[in-house]
C-alpha cells in the first residue's frame, strides 16, 4: 500500500491563542518555578537541606536553560531566611606575627571593634604624651636620674678624695682616667720633679696610685651593673605608667566586649604590648632607623582590625556568585607591599576572598570557569575537604617567589557550594576525580524539554510573562504567546515537547521588542515575534543561501523532477553556529556481478563516520537477507554521497541508500522530486533521524525555488512525524498539494512511493509476486549469482584440462 | 669684637661649639676656636708608672707619649672637621688653632683685653647619658636657664647684655646672680632690670664671685650656659677649674 503525504495539521502543531484566557503577559503572575524542572529542583532542595560534609550541589544542563537565575532565585529565598552569619577579622598575633589571629564576631560588631581600635591608636599617642610629660613622671625621672648621677659622682669623687689626701690627682684621659702625683698646690708633677724625690717616697706614690687604680678598676667594673639597675628602674616606671595610659583606654572596651572572650584575650595582648613597647611607641625607640625592620610606627598597625567579612546591616545569609573565580577572589590572598627593595606584608594586608563572604551562606560557582583558573578547583576541594578557609598566597604555595609571608589561622567554612555546568563536565568529572563524588554528593540535572500540554503551555506562558518582565521587556500578546510556544516547539526538535532554553526565549523576546518598537506596537505582537525570527533567520543562514543558490546555478546537481536508476536525493543536516539548516544531497548506487560486496566509498575515502558505516553495513546485510536468501550475494555495489567534500556521519541516508542500490538493481528509475530520510535496519524497517523539520525544509526550498510541481516531496520515517513543526511556507505548500510529506515505515513503502511501483510480498511460495519490484530486484541477484556460477565452472575447467571419457 | 672658644681635644665639646657660633652670628663677633692640646697629659705620660684605665673595659693599658700624642691629634683633626662643618654655612669670620697648654691659662692667654671667652671641661660622668638609652631625656624638657652674674660694674653689665642674648637664643630662662654687698641688693636688682628692658629674669644674691657658692646653685637648677665678668677669674684659680669640672655647662668670661 503506497503511503500518503501527511495533511497539514500533522505538520506543525500550533498553540490555539484561543484556549489563552489572557490578552498579554501583563495579566500572567510569575511562575513559582521553571516548568519540567520539578526533579532538578527537589535536588537542590534536598541539597539545602540535607546537613553533612559534601553535600553539595552540581546544577547540569545546557547553558542557558535558567539554571543559575532558578538556583540563585531559591537560595535567596532559603538565605534570607537562616541567621546571619558570624563577622570575620584578622588581628596582630603578638606570639606569633607569620600567623595573625582571626576573630569571630557576632554579625555586625566588627565595624564596632575596628572603630573602638582605631579609635584606641588614635587616643594612645595623646595618652602616653600625657602621662610621660606630666609632672608625676618628670618627677620621678629626675628621681632616678639624680640616683645615677649621685651614685656616679660619688663613686668618683670618693675615689679623687681618697687620691688628694694622698696628693694624688685623678686625672680624666682620652680613654679614661689616670693617677699622677701632684704638688702642694694639687698640680701633676712633671717627670722631672718625681725623678727628684727620694726612693722611698716614689715607692710610696707608686704603690698607693696602683692600690688607686685597682679600686678604679673595681668601680669601672661596677659600671654596667649600675647601667642596668637605672635601666631596669625605668623599665618599670615606663611600664607602670604605660600600663596606667593604656587601662584608662581599653577598660571600656573590655566591658564592651566582655561576652566575646577571643576578643578580651586580644585586648589584653594589646596592654602587653603597649607595655612592653611604649618606648618605641613614643617614638623614642632606636627602632626608628632606617636599617630597622618594617613598622615604624606599630601602633598603626598592630592593633588595627582587619575587617574582612562585616555583615553589618545584612538579613539572612549571602547568596555569592563569584564570576571570576581564581585562586585568589576565592580564596582570599595576601597583598604586599615593596618596602627596601623587598616584599612585605602583615596581618592587615589579608584581603577576603568569595568564600569568606559566602561563608555561613551560598557560594555559586560556574564549574567550567573554575576548572580554566588555574589551582581553583584543587583549592575548592581542599577548601571542602578540610572545612577551613586557609588563605594561603598561590606564588608562595608554588614557591615563586621568597617574599615575607604570612599564614593567617584559618576560618571555618560553613558554606553550600553550587556549582552549575554542562553535563560533559559533570561525567567527566564523576569518572576522572576521585574526590568529585565526596564534595558534590548531589546533582540537579536540568530538563532540556518539558512536555507540551495544554496545562504546561499555560504554565509556559506564564514563564514567557516572568521572562518578559525580568528582562524589562513590555507585555507580550496572547497571539505573540502563543508564536513563541510554537517556536519553543520548533527549538525542541519535537511538536510534543518545548525547549527549556530559556535564554533563547529571552533573546527572542528583547529582538521581538525592538521590532514591537519599530512598529510602535505597545505590546509584543505575533508579527513582531515572526519578524524576529525573520531577522534571526537572516543574520544565521549566509552559508545555507550560498547552498541553495549554487544548487540553483546548477553547480551542486541535485534533480528536481523525472526520473533516474540509481540517484536519489539524500538530505543532510549542517549545524553551524547554532544554525541548524538542512539541504539535499544527490545519493548514487551502481551494481555490477561481484562477490556479494557494498562499497561504501565515503569510508573508502576516509570521510564517512563509524555511524555511517554502520549504516552501510546494515544495508548490505538486509540485501543479502532479503533477497535470494539461498544463493550467493553476487554483486558488487558502491554507494556514494556525490559532490560531498566533508566528513559524512550519521545513518540517516541508510534509506536513500538503500533506495538507490535497489533502484539500480531493479533497473527502474527514481522520481527525482522526491528526497528521503530515514535510517533502516536490516529487516527493512524505517527508524527515525534528528533534524527532520530542517531537512525537510531545506528540499523545500530547492523545489519552491525552481517552482513547485505538486509532485514533490520528502519521504520521512513514520516515527518522526510528532517532531514536525514546519515553516508556514511549507505548510501552506503542502495544504495547497504543491508539496508532500510522506511518513514510511518500512523500505517497501518507500520504493512504492520512489518509484511509483508495487514492491510486492513474498507469496506462500517464496516468492515474489510478478511485476513487482521486489521480484525484479530478486530475478536481477539471482542472474548475478547464476552469471557468477557459471563463471567459477569455467574457470574450474579450465584448470583441469581438457576431459576424455 | 670676639668670641674665644677654648675646646679641650680629649672632651666633649658639641655644646660648647653650638653656642660659641650661635652667639657669634647673633652679636656679629668675630669667632676663634681655640683647640686645646693638656699639656698636663703628656707630662702625666712620661712618668715612668703612668697607666691608664679604660673607662669602658676597666683594663689597664699604659700611657705613653705616643699614645698621647696620636690621641690629641686624632682629635684635634675631628674637632676641627666637625668645626668647618659647621660654621661653614654661617655668616661668620671664623678661625681655627690648635695649641698645647694647660686649658684655662691657654685660653686666657690668647685672648685679648676685649674678648669674649667661652670655656667648658665638665668632668667625665661615669653613668653618662649617651651610655644607657633608658637614661635619656624621655621628653622635651624646657631649655636649661641661663645664668648671669651682675654686680652692679660696667662688666656686669656687659655680662648681663650677654646673658640677654644667649637666653632669647637658647629660649630659656634667665637667673641673675647679684653680687655686691648685701645693702645695695635692691639698687642693684633695680638696675638690672632695668638693663633687661622687660627681659623676665629671676633673681638670686650670692656674695661677690664666690665659686663654691655658684657651683652649687647652678649644679642644682641645671643651666645651659653660665657668664661671668672675666676680671673676676684669675687665671689659673683652683676654684674656677672645680667649678668648670663640676657644672657640667659653658662658661662665658665677658671682659
Amino acid at each position: 500500500m503506497t503511503a500518503k503525504s501527511l495533511p497539514p495539521d500533522r505538520l506543525y502543531t500550533a498553540c490555539d491563542p484561543q484556549r489563552f484566557s489572557f490578552d498579554s503577559t501583563q495579566d500572567l503572575q510569575d511562575v513559582e518555578a521553571v516548568p519540567g524542572q520539578e526533579r532538578a529542583l527537589d535536588a537542590l532542595q534536598f541539597a539545602i537541606r540535607m546537613p553533612g560534609k559534601g553535600y553539595n550541589l552540581f546544577a547540569l544542563g545546557p547553558s542557558g536553560m535558567g539554571k543559575f537565575t532558578t538556583i540563585r532565585q531559591i537560595l535567596a529565598r532559603e538565605a534570607a531566611s537562616r541567621p546571619v552569619p558570624s563577622d570575620w577579622c584578622y588581628v596582630h598575633n603578638f606570639k606569633d606575627p607569620r600567623h595573625p589571629r582571626a576573630l569571630e564576631l557576632p554579625p555586625g560588631s566588627g565595624t564596632q571593634l575596628k572603630a573602638d581600635l582605631d579609635q584606641f591608636i588614635e587616643d594612645l599617642r595623646g595618652t602616653l604624651s600625657a602621662a610621660f610629660e606630666s609632672e608625676h613622671y618628670q618627677s620621678r625621672v629626675h628621681q632616678i636620674e639624680e640616683d645615677a648621677k649621685k651614685r656616679d659622682s660619688d663613686a668618683i669623687n670618693e675615689l679623687a678624695e681618697e687620691s688628694r689626701e694622698q696628693n694624688i690627682a685623678l686625672v680624666q684621659t682620652p680613654h679614661g682616667f689616670a693617677f699622677a702625683p701632684t704638688d702642694s698646690e694639687g698640680e701633676v708633677l712633671s717627670p722631672e720633679q718625681f725623678e727628684k724625690l727620694d726612693e722611698k717616697e716614689r715607692k710610696r706614690i707608686e704603690k698607693h696610685i696602683s692600690e688607686l687604680q685597682q679600686k678604679l678598676q673595681k668601680v669601672l667594673r661596677q659600671v654596667p651593673v649600675w647601667h642596668r639597675e637605672s635601666h631596669e628602674k625605668f623599665k618599670k616606671l615606663n611600664r607602670e605608667v604605660a600600663g596606667w595610659a593604656v587601662g584608662s583606654l581599653l577598660d571600656t572596651l573590655v566591658e564592651r566586649y566582655t561576652n566575646l572572650p577571643d576578643v578580651l584575650q586580644h585586648l589584653e595582648q594589646v596592654r602587653q604590648h603597649v607595655i612592653e613597647n611604649v618606648d618605641e611607641l613614643r617614638g623614642e625607640s632606636d627602632s626608628s632607623s632606617l636599617l630597622a625592620p618594617r613598622q615604624a610606627s606599630p601602633a598603626d598597625e598592630l592593633y588595627r582590625v582587619n575587617l574582612i567579612v562585616d555583615r553589618a546591616g545584612q538579613k539572612g545569609a549571602l547568596v555569592i556568585y563569584e564570576d571570576l573565580p581564581t585562586y585568589a577572589n576565592l580564596n582570599g590572598r595576601c597583598e604586599h607591599r615593596a618596602q627596601m627593595g623587598t616584599l612585605v606584608t602583615d596581618f592587615t594586608m589579608i584581603r577576603p576572598g568569595a568564600l569568606h563572604r559566602a561563608n555561613g551562606g551560598y557560594l555559586i560557582l560556574d564549574v567550567r570557569k573554575v576548572l580554566t583558573q588555574p589551582f581553583a578547583w584543587e583549592l575548592l576541594k581542599r577548601t571542602l575537604r578540610s572545612g577551613q578557609i586557609r588563605v594561603e598566597s598561590l606564588e608562595r604555595t608554588l614557591s615563586l617567589i621568597s617574599a615575607d609571608s604570612i599564614e593567617p589561622q584559618p576560618i571555618p567554612l560553613d558554606v553550600k557550594i553550587v556549582l552549575v555546568g554542562d553535563r560533559l563536565l559533570y561525567y567527566l568529572l564523576y569518572e576522572l576525580d576521585p574526590e568529585f563524588q565526596d564534595h558534590f554528593k548531589v546533582a540537579a540535572d536540568f530538563e532540556d524539554t518539558l512536555s507540551r500540554s495544554d496545562d504546561n503551555e499555560e504554565v509556559y506562558a506564564r514563564l514567557i510573562a516572568m521572562l518578559a518582565r525580568h528582562a524589562g521587556v513590555r507585555s507580550v500578546g496572547r497571539d505573540a504567546v502563543a508564536r513563541v510556544i510554537d517556536h519553543c516547539a520548533r527549538l525542541a526538535g519535537d511538536a510534543e515537547k518545548l525547549s527549556a532554553h530559556l535564554g533563547n526565549i529571552t533573546d527572542l523576546l528583547r529582538e521581538a521588542e525592538h521590532h514591537a518598537d519599530l512598529a510602535a506596537h505597545p505590546a509584543i505582537t505575533r508579527d513582531d515575534v515572526e519578524a524576529a525570527l525573520n531577522a534571526q533567520l537572516q543574520r544565521s543562514n549566509r552559508i545555507s543561501r550560498r547552498i541553495q543558490e549554487e544548487i540553483q546555478r546548477g553547480t551542486l546537481m541535485i534533480a528536481t523532477e523525472g526520473g533516474v536508476v540509481g540517484e536519489i536525493n539524500g538530505l543532510a543536516v549542517h549545524v553551524l553556529g547554532g544554525f541548524h539548516f538542512g539541504r539535499p544531497v544527490r545519493i548514487t548506487a551502481t551494481v555490477r556481478l561481484g562477490e556479494g560486496e557494498v562499497v561504501d566509498i565515503e569510508r573508502e575515502a576516509e570521510l564517512g563516520g563509524e555511524i555511517h558505516s554502520k549504516g552501510v553495513m546494515i544495508l548490505s546485510r538486509f540485501l543479502a537477507s532479503h533477497y535470494a536468501a539461498g544463493q550467493m550475494l553476487s554483486i558488487s555495489a558502491s554507494v556514494v554521497f556525490e559532490q560531498s567534500y566533508e566528513p559524512v556521519e550519521g545513518d540517516s541516508a541508510s534509506l536513500a541508500e538503500l533506495c538507490a542500490l535497489l533502484s539500480a538493481l531493479a533497473e527502474i528509475p527514481i522520481r527525482q522530486g522526491l528526497a528521503v530520510t530515514g535510517s533502516v535496519n536490516q529487516h527493512g524497517t524505517v527508524q527515525p533521524i534528528g533534524g527532520v523539520n530542517e531537512k525537510i525544509e531545506g528540499f523545500f526550498d530547492v523545489c519552491h525555488a525552481r517552482g513547485l510541481t505538486g509532485d514533490q516531496g520528502v519521504l520521512i520515517p513514520a516515527a518522526n512525524v510528532k517532531h514536525l513543526m514546519l515553516r508556514s511556507d511549507v505548510v501552506e505548500a503542502a495544504a495547497d498539494g504543491r508539496f508532500h510529506v510522506y511518513p514510511v515505515e518500512t523500505v517497501d513503502d518507500a520504493l512504492e512511493l520512489l518509484t511509483g511501483e508495487v514492491a510486492g510480498e513474498r507469496g506462500e511460495d517464496g516468492s515474489f509476486p510478478d511485476d513487482t519490484l521486489n521480484r525484479r530486484i530478486e530475478e536481477r541477484l539471482l542472474d548475478f549469482s547464476a552469471s557468477r556460477e557459471r563463471f567459477v565452472r569455467q574457470a574450474a575447467n579450465m584448470k583441469s584440462g581438457p576431459h576424455h571419457d | 669684637m670676639r668670641i674665644i672658644a677654648a675646646l679641650d681635644v680629649t672632651r666633649d665639646s658639641t655644646g660648647l661649639i653650638s653656642i660659641a657660633t650661635r652667639m657669634a652670628v647673633d652679636i656679629k663677633a668675630e669667632l676663634a676656636t681655640l683647640l686645646v692640646e693638656d699639656i698636663d697629659l703628656l707630662r702625666l705620660a712620661e712618668l715612668p708608672f703612668a697607666r691608664e684605665i679604660d673607662l669602658l673595659s676597666a683594663t689597664e693599658a699604659p700611657f705613653t707619649r705616643e699614645v698621647v700624642e696620636h690621641t690629641l691629634h686624632a682629635s684635634s683633626e675631628r674637632l676641627r672637621t666637625l668645626l668647618a662643618r659647621d660654621v661653614e654655612s654661617l655668616p661668620l669670620l671664623w678661625s681655627c688653632e690648635v695649641v698645647r697648654g694647660q686649658y684655662i691659662a691657654a685660653a686666657l692667654g690668647a685672648a685679648g683685653e676685649m674678648d669674649m671667652v667661652l670655656l667648658n671641661r665638665s668632668s667625665r660622668r661615669l653613668l653618662s647619658a649617651g651610655w644607657n638609652p633608658a637614661l635619656r631625656p624621655r621628653t622635651v624638657v624646657p631649655a636649661a636657664p641661663v645664668w648671669a652674674f651682675y654686680d652692679g660694674s660696667p662688666a656686669g653689665e656687659r655680662v648681663l647684655e650677654m646673658a640677654r642674648h644667649a637666653a632669647r637664643l637658647g629660649g630659656a630662662p634667665l637667673i641673675v646672680l647679684l653680687g655686691g654687698e648685701a645693702t645695695d641688693e635692691a639698687r642693684i636688682r633695680e638696675q638690672a632690670s632695668t638693663l633687661l628692658s622687660g627681659d623676665r629674669a629671676r633673681f638670686v644674691k650670692t656674695a661677690a664671685v664666690d665659686m663654691a657658692a655658684m657651683a652649687g646653685a647652678v649644679s642644682r637648677e641645671g643651666c645651659s650656659l653660665l657668664l661671668l665678668p672675666r676680671a673676676g677669674v684669675p687665671p689659673g684659680e683652683r676654684a674656677f677649674r672645680q667649678l668648670l669640672e663640676q657644672i657640667g655647662c659653658p662658661v662665658m668670661l665677658v671682659p
